[in-house]
């Protein structure tokens, strides 16, 4: 059986978009029943990191017009990811962008859950805000009861 | 905003989607007059000429690779080809043909990633390649397998796909075996096919019928397609030695921008990238490349800024083909790397990077620390003609496109280019005092 997949995308060396990284260590703490990939920017095809079987959870930082911590949980095969998950990097297409291809190119994986942290700012070099901080942990519990399921 | 005339009409455009780093862009309309228009960059400037200072020279091209998520191996390429001149080495033999195997890995990433992804959709009324793949699927996923194939060069030769751990002055730290190289060629051999096929696809695109009359420059090599080495020369008759940059390509500040913005010190503005290379080195591609290009109607110099796509294509293919001749007559060195040591002096090298022409420059002390960098990424030469460039779309498309139409039809002029913004913000040592 192959395991599930957890991709924890973002820069951590810009504030807030490292949300991604920091839950991807917290998940590391403790042994986990789980691949862990940690790509700094995702790539347009980010289907490519799976196969149609695999269960795969993605966490991101996002940015919608919440507050700052909020955590956006969506289930990526019951609906197509809200367009207002704007795009965080300046180098790469962004999360909603990737997932929504690998939707049209009917490559989407058998579960793929999407964990948006709210991201508050994102300056070079900043450390995470506090209620990111908070949201951080408390997607990783989330991330351990997906697994656990 | 400028609403002082009724006639007057300003389309500001904050963030320009599917470009590099992160711009915006002002055209301010008088009547059927363009008045100005601004490409403004507002990504914080970049320290790297600063940061270099005192670093050692060994350290230059992991540094600079660090200036662009998307065509890194160019600004270790200019960095290590600069040093080596002080230096006095010259990297020959498989090591140079790594070098440009590598090169090839990021122009196929890079271009297979502009042209369909970001490029394309724009040619099809597509928001992105998303909605694009509804009515193109096929052509998407080629993109895509083209794009990895690209991928596939950068990690094995560079060490990984994104900012390449393994370029080193004098070499690489490890050379692949020949075996690790054969292992790609049924994936770049797909690749050449697929991109044969997409020249054939975008040229049967409806390309607006518009000719620019600028200068193009780029390096012209006399027996290869331009990437590592050759004279600087122009379609005006530029032509010189690449030590002499500096006389010829002046860089100024202007208020709007935090990249630099070039000119040639005789006669203006001026443009780098896949145009200008393909003007003054056509007849150096490969037989596929020549037989892809004729095929797109491609003959002579190419002046209408739309049909980039086309060229860059051309430049895939060529790259795919390169990259095949060059796995297929490579042995392994026996060493990854020629000895090089320390020397005071000034060295300068440009390469063409998939956006254009990139030039370094160095001042290393006998101990080999860096006393000064210069670094002229290509957006920021090419910044002058792309403003001039979407002002003349902005009046021939005037009267005919609804206003998000013309929003549409100016990020696609400025696309066009494929201008990296994060690349072009430039460190400023003056400060200019704005005045309103």
């Amino acid at each position: 059986m192959i395991p599930p997949l957890v991709i924890a995308a973002g820069n951590r060396d810009r504030g807030d978009d490292g949300a991604g990284p920091a839950v991807a260590d917290l998940l590391r703490a403790t042994p986990l029943e789980a691949e862990l990939i940690e790509p700094r920017v995702l790539p347009p095809d980010l289907h490519a990191s799976w196969s149609a079987e695999r269960e795969v959870i993605v966490v991101d930082a996002v940015r919608s017009g919440a507050a700052p911590g909020t955590v956006h949980r969506l289930d990526a095969r019951a609906a197509p990811l809200p367009t207002e998950l704007a795009n965080l990097s300046s180098h790469g297409l962004g999360l909603a962008h990737a997932v929504e291809l690998a939707r049209a190119l009917d490559a989407l994986p058998a579960r793929l859950i999407v964990y948006g942290i709210e991201a508050g700012p994102c300056e070079l070099g900043a450390p995470l805000t506090s209620p990111v901080r908070a949201a951080v942990a408390q997607v990783a519990d989330a991330i351990r009861g997906e697994l656990e399921r | 905003m400028s609403d002082e005339a009724p006639k007057s009409k300003s389309i500001h455009v904050k963030a320009l989607a599917r470009v590099e780093g992160e711009g915006a862009l002002h055209v301010r309309v008088r009547g059927d007059r363009v008045e100005q228009v601004q490409l403004e960059i507002y990504e914080p400037p970049r320290f790297f000429e600063a940061l270099l200072q005192g670093r050692s020279w060994l350290e230059a091209p992991d540094i600079t690779a660090r200036i662009c998520g998307i065509c890194p191996v160019a600004y270790q390429m200019s960095a290590v080809h600069a040093l080596e001149r002080i230096a006095g080495v010259s990297v020959e033999g498989p090591l140079r043909a790594l070098r440009r195997l590598l090169y090839c890995g990021e122009w196929i990433e890079s271009h297979a990633l502009h042209a369909f992804m970001l490029h394309a959709p724009d040619f099809f009324g597509c928001a992105d390649a998303v909605h694009m793949a509804q009515t193109e699927r096929e052509w998407v996923e080629r993109g895509l397998r083209i794009r990895r194939a690209g991928n596939a060069i950068l990690e094995l030769v560079g060490g990984r796909a994104v900012h390449p751990v393994n370029v080193r002055v004098g070499g690489f730290y490890r050379t692949p075996s020949r075996a690790e190289l054969a292992a790609l060629v049924p994936q770049l051999t797909l690749a050449l096919q697929e991109a044969q096929e997409s020249v054939d696809w975008l040229a049967r695109l409806d390309f607006p019928q518009v000719e620019r009359d600028w200068e193009l420059v780029a390096l012209v090599h006399p027996d290869e397609y331009p990437m590592n080495e050759g004279r600087l020369a122009s379609t005006a008759g530029l032509d010189i030695a690449v030590d002499a940059f500096e006389a010829h390509l002046i860089e100024e500040q202007v208020e709007h921008s935090t990249a630099l913005h070039a000119r040639l010190a005789e006669r203006g503005p001026y443009l780098t990238g896949p145009l200008a290379r393909f003007a003054l080195n056509a007849e150096r591609l490969g037989a596929p490349a020549q037989d892809a290009a004729r095929r797109a109607g491609l003959v002579g110099p190419t002046r209408n800024p739309f049909k980039s796509i086309l060229v860059r294509m051309v430049e895939v293919v060529q790259a795919l083909d390169d990259a095949l001749a060059l796995i297929d007559g490579y042995t392994p060195p026996p060493q990854p790397h020629v000895e090089v040591t320390p020397r005071a002096g000034i060295g300068r090298a440009a390469t063409e990077a998939p956006r254009g022409t990139l030039l370094h420059r160095y001042e290393v002390d006998a101990a080999g620390l860096i006393r000064r960098a210069r670094i002229m990424p290509p957006t920021s030469q090419n910044q002058p003609s792309i403003e001039a460039d979407v002002a003349r779309v902005v009046e021939e498309y005037l009267d005919d496109l609804e206003a998000d139409a013309l929003t549409q039809r100016c990020e696609q002029a400025v696309r066009n280019h494929d201008p990296c913004i994060s690349c072009a913000t430039h460190f400023l040592r003056l400060h200019v005092e704005r005045t309103p």
